[in-house]
């Protein structure tokens, strides 16, 4: 009984948040000042005269903006449940299409990147924080990956391997003479597009993990129930496994929160490497205000960090056996 | 466990792998490829509004006549001709055997039903016509209530493009708006033109291939490339890295054209002399003109006297020297039936003539009264402040060449910067601010545009769409109607005359740089780019400029070998590898961080 009610409750908690990040999401761009669609004919340099007042009225209209600002909030909730995003303001498509041909390739990239620099930045880390010896001479390295910008990364990268070596491709997500397919020849131009800008990630991220296990390595081991353990005579072995077991769970909470913000893409990955994601398509609509671009893709964000701290809360019950108890208790 | 995750993430990948657009891979043999790139991704192909790849308007759909903006002349395209039967009549006639992709005959009523779709869209609103008659098959009449604005028509023979009637008239015109005219859209596209096009992978790259079946190849050349391939590439490095590598053939990017050049000797702009870009328009100050002393001719005219373009040139933007006309190198033809350089002789000014520029402003008693080196105006220290937006950093790299250069002359100029639109705009569009650059009223197709939108005024709302400093004169505003309204040469170019004269005399702006737009090619693959000497076509390959002869440009580019030696020699010695070394960068990494462990190991 007890887990339906946390259920229900969590439930609850997420539908509120979920409503209110929606909103903000939806008001915020429309805060920002200026008016975007006068700054894109602005830009639009082969314009003859009088033409501009025509397209500011074209414009206007096909947007809605001239609605008043209730009247566009209406608008655009009545359209979400239609599962209808908007048209961007500035790729002149439609919003939903834009992010389903953009987010594979994140996934593509980001999830392995996470995923794999988790798994051995948690075990580098714990390795550190059990060995003295090996803890000096890998904390300076883990600390400068984790302090080392990634586009930085990605830019040595490129120079090095890509520009200078040659020995793989520097940018795109394959071959220009290519048209992505299910053949052998666009899979293997993928693969050798994606190491650099996959590597260029993971090194990286390895190193916030790697910091992150050692310290809570070292204080678990620390803890009081380590030296009762230890008192008792348990083995290295049973000792670390109690205090990985604790030390894990921060680690699961961020490994969530990096997977729910994969949506939103790597943007200075994206940019240095010229891969086609969601990021660099939130930027330039960052810049020029791209409404329905924008809280398009920050619905998705919403939705996917939501999700995955759902997730977690209802993984946590499982493998923390205090969360457990204190709904099945409660 | 371990190897259950290792195999869920392997089945990941391939299974997203199997998440792109399953579309069977093609070969695009690069010798018949041209490959050009925006910074923008394709994502539309609606040829109405916003489409974003280069070609769909010129390529695709043609117009009536095409613009060639480099020297501001209008081609014939589907029309053979077209001219003012009398003052409110404009006959067009097409070109005999003119057909749509898909075989059917293109006919006058296909040009009335386009021009009529514009309008039904909103996107065209063409004043006083009345009426559009076809008169037969090959000959159509626009017909104007009262004395029509013949250049705003101009206009629109080269930004209209010309849709099949027998596929639009049964799309409802307020879903064209949104459309992309990609995935299932894209059997609308049908076209005339000598391309058609092929696919758009969403968000990375447009392919257009060439219409075999082309009604043009009676009148003009066979197209030479089967494909003309779009990539998206946002940054300007990853440009250039292209180019040097040859994978690309021709873009428009800000790249250090020398530097290239020097590292493959294959890349080509619009010059071979700095600054190797197309000169294009002049960039102009702007003086408030209804602010003291601004308001004074002469004062202005002093100011114009003591600056030196040839220094900025030197020392700022990528620019080239102006004449002191609003009109650019690409009016020359103009220029050159007005007679700019004798007007610019007997009414203009010396540039850099600091003395001259001195004595001007004696003249008009303001003088430097406490000798701090600063003129007085009204009791107070002449202060000017050149506004500007604080990403341009061309112009404010001038705007600080400009200070320096009035400071001799007792002006202090102070530079403002704030962003584009809330600031630099604002400013402009309220009035508030001495000094501006901008090039908005001169990257004009014709000399009538470029009058109209910098010297223009009739009141606060109605004036020239780049009148910023508000500069009013009612003999400019009655030669303008009277420009508007003659289809006549010789009268357009004795009003244009008088125009340049009173600009000269009057300087409501000064040309400061010729401003150039960013243009670059490759012939490794495609030879005969336009440049300075051959102007058949428009270096700009931005969408959107296809009818003003980016068209024409990608229609008259040469295979630079023969089709039989596919594979040069000479390219650049980098090319990209695979097999053995790719996997060289992982694993020396996973071993570093091994390393470690096994040592630690072995001493346990």
């Amino acid at each position: 009984m007890g887990f339906k009610k946390y259920l229900a409750q969590k439930t609850t908690v997420y539908l509120i948040t979920f409503v209110f990040a929606v909103t903000l999401n939806w008001l915020l761009p429309r805060l920002m000042p200026g008016n975007p669609i006068e700054a894109m004919i602005e830009s639009n340099l082969n314009l003859a005269p009088g033409e501009k007042e025509i397209l500011i009225k074209f414009y206007e209209d096909l947007y809605g903006l001239n609605e008043p600002l209730w009247r566009q909030f209406v608008n655009f909730w009545v359209r979400l449940f239609h599962g209808d995003l908007g048209y961007s303001l500035l790729y002149k498509a439609p919003v939903s299409d834009l992010i389903r041909n953009a987010l594979p390739y994140d996934i593509v990239l980001l999830l392995p990147a996470i995923a794999l620099s988790w798994l051995v930045g948690n075990w580098l880390g714990a390795m550190a924080g059990k060995n003295r010896r090996y803890d000096r001479y890998m904390m300076p390295l883990f600390y400068f990956l984790a302090s080392m910008p990634y586009f930085w990364f990605a830019m040595l990268l490129v120079y090095f391997i890509g520009v200078e070596l040659g020995w793989l491709p520097y940018q795109g997500a394959y071959d220009p003479s290519l048209v992505p397919s299910l053949s052998w020849e666009f899979i293997k131009s993928f693969i050798e597009h994606w190491i650099l800008p996959f590597l260029s990630l993971f090194v990286v991220m390895i190193g916030s993990w790697a910091i992150g296990m050692r310290n809570m390595i070292i204080y678990e081991l620390e803890a009081d129930y380590v030296r009762y353990l230890e008192a008792l005579g348990a083995s290295e072995k049973l000792m670390t496994k109690h205090a990985y077991r604790n030390a894990i769970l921060p680690q699961v909470t961020g490994l969530a929160l990096q997977l729910g913000l994969m949506v939103a893409g790597a943007i200075a990955t994206e940019i240095v490497f010229n891969y086609p994601g969601v990021g660099v398509l939130l930027m330039n609509a960052a810049l020029s205000q791209d409404y329905f671009l924008l809280q398009g893709a920050f619905l998705m964000v919403v939705i996917s960090v939501l999700a995955a701290n759902f997730i977690i809360d209802i993984v946590y019950a499982f493998i923390d056996p205090r969360v457990r108890s204190s709904y099945t208790e409660g | 466990m371990k190897k259950y995750l290792a195999l869920a993430f392997v089945a990941l990948l391939i299974g997203s792998l199997g998440g792109f657009a399953s579309v069977s891979a093609e070969d695009f043999p690069r010798s018949e490829t041209i490959y050009t790139a925006n910074s923008a991704p394709p994502t539309s192909a609606n040829p109405f509004q916003g489409g974003n790849i280069i070609g769909i308007d010129g390529l695709v759909f043609e117009p009536l006549f095409m613009l060639n903006f480099m020297t501001t002349e209008l081609k014939p395209w589907l029309a053979e001709e077209g001219k003012w039967v009398d003052s409110t009549t404009f006959e067009v006639k097409l070109r005999e055997g003119t057909k749509w992709q898909d075989g059917q005959p293109l006919t006058a009523e296909d040009v009335k039903f386009s021009f009529e779709y514009y309008e039904r869209l909103g996107l065209k609103k063409i004043e006083g016509l009345k009426e559009i008659k076809v008169v037969d098959d090959r000959t159509v009449q626009f017909i104007f209530s009262g004395q029509p604005n013949i250049w705003v028509w101009r206009s629109n023979l080269y930004t209209t493009l010309i849709i099949p009637k027998h596929v639009f008239e049964n799309l409802d015109p307020e879903k064209v708006k949104t459309m992309t005219f990609t995935g299932d859209e894209q059997k609308y596209l049908v076209g005339s033109g000598a391309y058609k096009l092929k696919e758009v992978v969403q968000q990375q790259k447009s392919i257009l291939e060439r219409n075999d079946d082309w009604w043009g190849v009676k009148y003009f050349p066979k197209p030479a490339a089967k494909y003309i391939i779009q990539l998206y590439i946002s940054s300007n490095d990853q440009a250039a890295n292209a180019f040097l590598k040859g994978d690309l053939d021709v873009a428009t990017y800000y790249l250090d054209i020398e530097s290239l050049k020097n590292q493959n000797p294959d890349i080509v702009s619009w010059l071979d002399r700095p600054p190797y870009f197309p000169p294009v328009v002049p960039v102009v100050l702007y003086f408030n003109t209804q602010r003291e002393p601004m308001n004074m001719p002469a004062f202005r005219r002093a100011i114009a006297m003591a600056i030196n373009p040839e220094q900025i040139v030197q020392q700022g933007p990528i620019s080239d020297v102006p004449d002191q006309t609003p009109l650019g190198p690409i009016m020359q033809g103009w220029k050159d039936k007005i007679g700019a350089k004798d007007l610019i002789k007997e009414y203009g000014w010396e540039y850099g003539n600091l003395q001259k520029a001195s004595e001007i402003l004696d003249q008009l008693g303001i003088k430097d009264t406490d000798g701090d080196g600063i003129r007085e105006y009204n009791g107070k220290p002449l202060e000017l402040h050149f506004v500007t937006c604080a990403g341009c950093s061309d112009w404010i790299q001038t705007g600080e060449i400009i200070a320096n250069q009035l400071k001799p002359l007792g002006i202090k100029v102070v530079i403002d910067k704030g962003d584009w639109t809330n600031f630099f705009m604002h400013k402009l569009n309220t009035g508030d601010f001495d000094l501006a650059l901008h090039w908005a009223g001169t990257f004009k197709a014709d000399p009538y545009s470029v009058y109209h939108s910098l010297m223009y005024y009739h009141n606060e709302t109605d004036k020239g769409a780049a009148n910023f400093g508000n500069y009013h004169n009612e003999q400019v505003n009655e030669l303008l109607q009277k420009l508007s309204a003659t289809p006549n040469e010789d009268e357009q170019i004795q009003y244009l005359k008088e125009l340049t004269k009173i600009w000269l005399q009057d300087v409501p702006a000064v040309p400061i740089y010729t401003g150039t737009v960013f243009y670059e090619a490759n012939t490794k693959y495609w030879k005969n780019w336009p440049n300075e000497k051959n102007p058949y076509g428009v270096p700009i390959f931005w969408p959107g400029f296809g009818t003003w002869g980016t068209a024409l440009a990608l229609l008259g580019v040469q295979p630079a070998q023969g089709p039989t030696s596919t594979s040069s020699p000479s390219g650049s010695p980098t090319t990209t590898t695979s097999g053995g070394g790719s996997t060289c960068g992982p694993a020396v990494l996973v071993g570093l961080a091994l390393i470690p462990l096994v040592l630690y190991r072995r001493k346990r």
